[in-house]
């Protein structure tokens, strides 16, 4: 069975025709808390195209179950500056969950 | 005029910087270590002969928590963001008291014996006043904002804490 070629992505298609959804690896990175709950201080995911950072919270719970009851009290950081408002995530980007800080 | 150069590296705890002359522009230094800082040791690297005043704060740790013994701390740091949290905390500094000269910061992440010191601050200014609120207003915004967590390790278990002020005033936080 040939997988079909989309004209539209140019890319492995997983999609049926016109519903192309493409991948992107991401890099998420667990701190304390979170890396205890993870199991794991780093990670590599693929996720759909047009995954943004509240849509991410999602996947990393499917992914992570450890991570259900303190994910909501995180903060999430994307290539080093806190998600202060919903954005799309781009191909390689480094998203890291951060519990609340105690520096100082 | 604003700071200055990003982080330098930062030699043993207890050398500290040479005194920057009077013509040298506004340095803030920010620096992560896992070696010892020596309370204080961060002062020389802010003298400046148009300083009038230099702050400190030295943040240690306590031996109990809620009566259980604290056998020590350990912090983790997500570094490249704690860097630059803390070069934007120094730019916020100069932006709210303009007449601060230079701005030492260091905190120690890896495991801190108990007594000994975190976190160091040290600021200059031509009159007392800019470097003492700068001064607390810095461990303020660190507390809320630079990505370090603190375990505390007793026998027998251990606990991330939480600070009251974390994400404090960084937007879309719950």
């Amino acid at each position: 069975r040939v997988k079909p070629w989309c004209s539209w992505c140019c890319r492995v298609c997983w999609g049926s025709a016109g519903t192309c959804k493409t991948l992107m690896k991401i890099k998420v990175l667990f701190f304390a808390s979170a890396r205890e709950a993870a199991d794991t201080s780093e990670e590599y995911l693929n996720v759909e195209d047009a995954t943004d950072t509240v849509v991410i919270r999602t996947l990393l719970i499917e992914h992570f179950p450890g991570l259900a009851t303190i994910l909501p009290g995180c903060a999430l950081a994307r290539n080093g500056e806190y998600v202060t408002d919903t954005q799309m995530l781009t191909e390689g980007d480094e998203v890291a969950v951060l519990p609340p800080v105690s520096g100082g | 005029s604003k700071g200055a150069e990003g982080a330098l590296p930062l030699p043993a705890a207890a050398a500290g910087h040479p005194t920057p002359p009077a013509s040298a522009p506004p340095r803030d230094i920010v620096t992560l270590t896992s070696d010892r800082l020596l309370p204080g040791a961060l002062v020389g690297s802010v003298l400046c002969p148009t300083a009038g005043g230099i702050a400190t704060f030295t943040g240690t740790t306590r031996d109990t928590f809620e009566g259980r013994d604290v056998l020590r701390l350990e912090y983790e740091a997500y570094a490249p963001m704690a860097t630059a949290q803390l070069q934007a905390l120094c730019a916020g500094l100069r932006q709210k008291w303009p007449d601060l000269r230079h701005i030492a910061i260091a905190h120690r992440i890896g495991l801190v014996p108990v007594t000994e010191s975190s976190v160091e601050i040290a600021i200059s200014s031509p009159h007392r006043v800019s470097a003492l609120a700068a001064c607390a207003h810095a461990i303020d915004q660190l507390k809320a904002h630079v990505p370090i967590w603190k375990k505390e390790v007793y026998r027998g278990g251990g606990a991330w804490k939480a600070n009251a002020e974390a994400f404090a005033g960084v937007a879309g936080q719950k």
